[in-house]
């Protein structure tokens, strides 16, 4: 049997001139940015020290298993990619890198030590990058050649690196731009990152940013007699993760404080406020240090949670624990929802949120013409490196500039120039531009958005509704765009679909399937017009309803021109289906698509079932036969879990395996416009009518008993087995099944909605419905 | 004259777990041909005085397809014109294989024979890819003949063999297991396989454990029930093959007999009980050589799952200290189509080493069924 492999090379990486990547150090950063090379395709090295004689490859080898572990692969086989070593035997295996990452640990003689060891083997246009939070560039080149500090800068990721979109650059005067260049384009398209701009200077942009705050919210917390619990709720409803202060410290490790907070106040000059923040002179940090308190890792730091799993938190004046009083964000003044009620408030809430926020606002304003480009470098730092949901300068924009201002002079307390400058310019941003570090109003931003986002801001749609838009992306390629909630299906959006079918061709070559929304692509079906059809016991109305989804997604697949879905986000049930009818796909790497139906007590109605089934007969994975097929489609509809990634979804069968994977989420557009256009351009025709074998009641049987065999185990629940059963019949072809009588995609779907229909009059169908509309939660019934 | 059947030389692959064990990348049919070319060269036989292959494989399909009796012996080099055919009688295909070499040895249809068989339960899925049973069954049916796990639980209750018994009864085995591999016991039948740059020698699925941790493992079949993943056989990849011949051809070149043929049954039960099999097959098989269990000294007798192999052990009255002597399936695993050369060759060799006289090699078989073979040491 041939598999295919579930490595992938992403879309860009064969231009990128990235044909292999090394990385040297396999820490949590290091073999986590080897593993998101290996996640795009790219053949990457790891080395790290030598382990002992028994296994000189150990380290390196432990760092892989460790993303496996901890997710960093988007699939298992991806970790086939990366080829682990040794520095000191694998050292030349460097010289077929295009780029070499250096994530070793940060000790200025020994990063030196190994650039050395690099300069006399590495390829002449290689790109040798540090991963160094601490250490000036300046001093990492000091007395190297000069090709090779040419040929040096910072890269600097945030941990874990599949995860967190940031990478920092650090460039010198020596790099020349093509190599820059070179490499923010590597770090988006390669590794999907978004790329800010730093200067040398300490902390560069996130880190100075984000040490200001945690030593501000740590220490003002103390001194107006906020509880922890109080202060990362006030912290968590300014926008930043649900960790808070204290909670992230404790994840960071409350040991590191000494080190980072010391080597930053070492390299600022007296005047900068940051010496003004001494959390390493704070005595509760230090009595929390000396019991040997370091955060997660030790089991215990500002929190720590028992072995009988109850929780207790810091006292901020003695150190000492006492039992956690979690503090919910709907008890702050606005509900933890309203910033300027929060910030207004006139209790020591209100005071906290306040002084919290200006310090970070008044130490980024005062900071960023030696530090960013433009006050836009400074907010996607920390919104991308640290997780806020919007930086200091579009919070203090939602608050109001001029109102920051007012308060500041009110106070009488100096106002920065560039607070001065948005205050009395409408703002740090206008129409989408920032101000940049000298006051000035930047032309436009430069951060890139996605192809659909330019058109829209710039061009009425070819036709649309409420719900769904079909837009002009140019060269005959249109993209069909839903806009509803979470993008979910409604008749309007089916209309507007409708429309793209029967009027595209006069509009249109090729149509593309996809949206900016940033979290999901469609969640599919609107469950709540389920619920009331339900409430109603309108089963006609369902009916007609997938009757009409069914028909335009095979007409989709079937139509004189190709469409071309652009997956990413979530793409649930109905969303997932629209995407299993496409002519081809190009995913986002993070693409999470699943058929979820059986939660609620389903299973897919619109072709799903019958797509996957024709895929598990088609593809070059698994194995054949119509009971194999019938098993390979029931296995991942059933599980109805969305997939962790685009490979996931191609070795499952809910993308196909051609399709293309883009590793930046905002590239996804384009690239699915350059798709289609190859394949129009190359003389696209509709597939060929497909029927699909079925293995028929015998086929059930056989496959029921594996299911009745959990069921027996307790594993599953009646319901679940009465639910595996239709599933089944569907996929196995149901009464009149026969394996020498191959059915016709209709004649499936046809079973898929009496199915369907049948199971949405069942109470069981209708509990499981209400409980997730009710909690989001499925139910086990 | 009577043409009387031996056992003449005994030999397996290490069995290790499914998918994780060592073996998992190796074909069914490579590690068919291994056993064989190993059978061959310890015996020294010209492959051309061989017959036949007999082969039992319980999913004869996919890699393990294409008549895979006819396949290992090709791949071993024996020469064309000996023949191959497959056997399936599920977990009883290699007691059978046997049989059947036996049966024609005595209708003079032949001189010797391999017999064997292999399981990659790996590389097929037990009940194979494309699980087809008779649509007139009903789910009742359907899972008595499918899903042994709860025929297990079935006879647990019905023949009263607790939790408690279980897990004491594999703990034995698991015990016995480990004892004969430290001892080296295990290593005589064992024909190493080169995979890739390793030599796997050992079996694989013979570990430490202790009561305690049999003792807590959750039921892996019926929920409140008392069948664990302890307590029942671990799914294996592996082959055995014996030589079956005439005393005539042993001396003609020079072979030391093992055993020699006495008797054999087969029985059936119902589907829903198959554990139970082995008692009705062993009784026949005892009273058709004449003999009651009083007779027996050493019983291989498969250990398909603990539940069963004791309620057959209690019904059959084979004491303790003569049953499975070097550990059972349990602790060593179960290559469905491999297990039964695995009794009647490990018999043989413990008629020799332990200078007895009479064993009882049987097994239960999915579906409902019993099978047994008496050996008498030669």
């Amino acid at each position: 049997m041939t598999t295919v492999g579930n490595q992938v090379r992403a879309v860009g990486v064969e231009q990128s001139g990235i044909r292999c990547a090394a990385v040297i150090g396999a820490g949590s950063m290091g073999s986590g940015i080897a593993a998101q090379f290996a996640n795009a395709g790219v053949p990457v090295i790891l080395l790290d020290i030598a382990g002992d004689a028994a296994n000189r490859n150990g380290p390196a080898e432990a760092g892989i298993a460790r993303q496996l572990k901890v997710g960093g692969f988007m699939h298992p086989d991806a970790a086939k990619l990366v080829r682990a070593g040794n520095t000191e035997d694998d050292l030349h295996l460097l010289a077929e890198a295009d780029w070499i990452i250096e994530a070793v640990i940060e000790k200025l003689e020994v990063k030196r030590d190994l650039y050395r060891r690099i300069a006399a083997l590495r390829k002449p246009d290689a790109v040798v990058a540090s991963n160094t939070s601490t250490i000036p560039l300046a001093q990492l080149v000091e007395g190297m050649e000069s090709d090779f500090a040419a040929h040096f800068m910072i890269n600097h990721f945030f941990n874990p690196p599949r995860v967190m979109q940031l990478v920092e650059i650090v460039a010198s005067p020596a790099n020349a731009p093509e190599t820059v260049a070179r490499i923010r384009n590597a770090c988006e398209t390669v590794l999907g990152k978004t790329v800010v701009d730093c200067r040398d200077t300490p902390g560069f942009i996130a880190n100075r940013i984000g040490c200001y705050w945690l030593a501000a919210g740590a220490l003002e917390a103390r001194k107006l007699g906020l509880t922890i619990e109080e202060a990362d709720a006030v912290n968590t409803a300014l926008g930043v993760p649900r960790t808070g202060v204290f909670g992230l410290l404790d994840l960071v490790g409350l040991d590191l404080i000494p080190n980072i907070w010391g080597s930053l106040m070492n390299t600022l000059p007296e005047t900068d406020a940051m010496h003004r923040q001494d959390l390493p002179g704070d005595s509760t940090v230090k009595k929390i240090l000396a019991d040997g308190r370091f955060g997660r890792k030790s089991g215990a730091g500002y929190y720590r949670v028992n072995q009988d799993r109850s929780r207790e938190a810091t006292d901020l004046e003695t150190g000492e624990f006492r039992p956690e009083t979690p503090f919910p964000t709907a008890n702050l003044p606005g509900g933890g929802r309203k910033l300027a009620e929060l910030l207004d408030a006139d209790d020591k809430y209100g005071r906290y949120a306040w002084t919290v926020f200006k310090e970070i606002l008044v130490y980024s304003a005062t900071h960023a013409p030696v530090i960013a480009g433009d006050i836009e470098a400074i907010d996607k730092a920390m919104e991308l490196g640290y997780a806020w949901r919007q930086g200091p300068f579009r919070l203090a924009d939602s608050y109001g500039a001029a109102r920051v201002a007012e308060r500041l002079r009110s106070a009488g307390e100096e106002v920065p120039a560039l607070i001065g400058a948005a205050a009395a310019n409408g703002g740090f941003y206008a129409e989408g531009r920032p101000l940049k570090s000298n006051g000035e109003r930047a032309v436009q931003s430069t951060f890139s958005v996605s192809m659909l986002a330019a058109l829209k801001a710039s061009s009425k749609p070819i036709h649309g509704n409420e719900a769904a838009s079909i837009w002009d992306l140019g060269d005959g390629i249109a993209c069909f765009e839903m806009h509803t909630k979470m993008n979910s299906f409604t008749p309007a959006v089916f209309d507007v679909l409708e429309w793209a079918i029967e009027q595209g061709p006069g509009h249109f070559r090729s149509l593309v399937i996809g949206n900016d929304d940033p979290r999901a692509f469609s969640a599919g079906a609107d469950l709540s017009f389920f619920a009331r059809k339900i409430e109603e016991q309108d089963w006609q109305t369902i009916e007609d309803y997938l009757v009409r989804g069914q028909n335009l997604f095979l007409r989709l697949k079937y139509s004189p021109f190709p469409v071309v879905a652009a997956a990413h986000g979530l793409a649930l049930g109905g969303g997932c289906e629209i995407i299993l009818h496409a002519n081809a796909v190009v995913a986002h790497a993070e693409f999470q698509g699943g058929l979820p139906e059986v939660k609620v007590g389903l299973v897919p109605g619109w072709g799903g079932c019958t797509q996957l089934l024709l895929r598990a007969h088609t593809s070059a994975n698994g194995q054949k036969g119509p009971a194999a097929a019938a098993r390979t489609a029931f296995d991942t509809i059933f599980a109805g879990n969305p997939s962790r990634s685009a490979l996931e979804a191609r070795a499952s069968g809910i993308l196909p395996t051609d399709s293309r994977i883009v590793m930046n989420r905002s590239h996804l557009i384009g690239a699915a416009k350059a798709r289609a256009l190859d394949l129009v351009e190359n003389g696209f025709a509709a597939p060929d009518r497909a029927l699909i074998t079925v293995a028929g009641k015998s086929g059930w049987l056989g496959l029921m008993t594996a299911v009745e065999g959990e069921r027996a185990a307790g594993r599953l629940s009646e319901t679940d087995v009465r639910l595996a059963g239709t599933l089944l019949s569907v996929l196995t072809g149901g009464e009149e099944g026969d394996q020498v009588k191959p059915l016709t995609e209709e004649d499936v779907m046809a079973l898929e909605r009496k199915a369907l229909i049948g199971l949405i009059r069942k109470p069981e169908t209708k509990a499981r419905i209400d409980h997730m509309l009710k909690t989001g939660k499925p139910l086990k019934n | 004259m009577t043409r009387e059947a031996y056992i003449a030389a005994y030999v397996r692959t290490p069995f290790t777990f499914a998918r994780k064990g060592a073996l998992a990348g190796v074909r069914a049919d490579d590690l068919g041909a291994h056993v064989i070319r190993e059978l061959i060269a310890r015996t020294r036989v010209p492959g051309h005085e061989i017959e036949d292959v007999i082969w039992g494989c319980a999913f004869p399909e996919g890699e393990q397809g294409l008549n895979i009796g006819r396949v290992v012996g090709m791949l071993a080099g024996l020469p064309e014109t000996t023949a191959g055919a497959t056997i399936n009688r599920w977990c009883g295909s290699s007691i059978q294989a046997v049989q059947m070499a036996a049966g024609m040895l005595m209708m003079n249809a032949g001189d010797a024979f391999i017999a064997g068989g292999t399981e990659s339960m790996s590389r097929v899925p037990m009940m194979g890819f494309n699980p087809l049973p008779h649509p007139s069954w009903d789910q009742q049916a359907t899972q008595d003949y499918i899903n042994v796990g709860l025929t297990a639980e079935r006879v647990a209750r019905m023949f009263n063999v607790t939790r408690d018994d279980q897990d004491r009864f594999a703990f034995a085995s698991h015990s016995k297991a480990r004892a004969a591999q430290k001892d080296g016991r295990l290593a005589e039948e064992i024909a190493p396989v080169q995979v890739g740059g390793t030599i796997v020698a050992d079996d694989g699925c013979v570990r430490d454990t202790s009561l305690e941790k049999l003792q807590d493992l959750k039921p892996a079949f019926l929920k409140d029930g008392t069948v664990t993943a302890g307590a029942s056989s671990p799914v294996t990849d592996g082959a055995t093959a014996v030589l079956v011949c005439t005393k005539e051809f042993a001396e003609r070149h020079g072979l030391k007999l093992l055993s020699k043929v006495k008797s054999f049954a087969v029985s059936g039960c119902a589907p829903g009980i198959m554990g139970m099999g082995p008692v009705e097959a062993s009784r026949k098989a005892m009273s058709r050589a004449g003999l009651t269990i009083n007779d027996i000294d050493i019983v291989e007798m498969n250990e398909a799952f603990a539940a069963q192999a004791e309620a057959c052990r209690r019904e059959l009255g084979i004491p303790e200290e003569k049953l499975n002597i070097d550990g059972g399936a349990l602790a060593l695993g179960h290559p469905l189509g491999a297990t039964g050369g695995r009794l009647v060759g490990k018999a043989s060799q413990l008629l020799q080493r332990e200078g007895k006289r009479l064993a009882l090699t049987t097994q239960c078989i999915g579906g409902g069924m019993g099978i047994a073979m008496i050996l008498e040491a030669a």
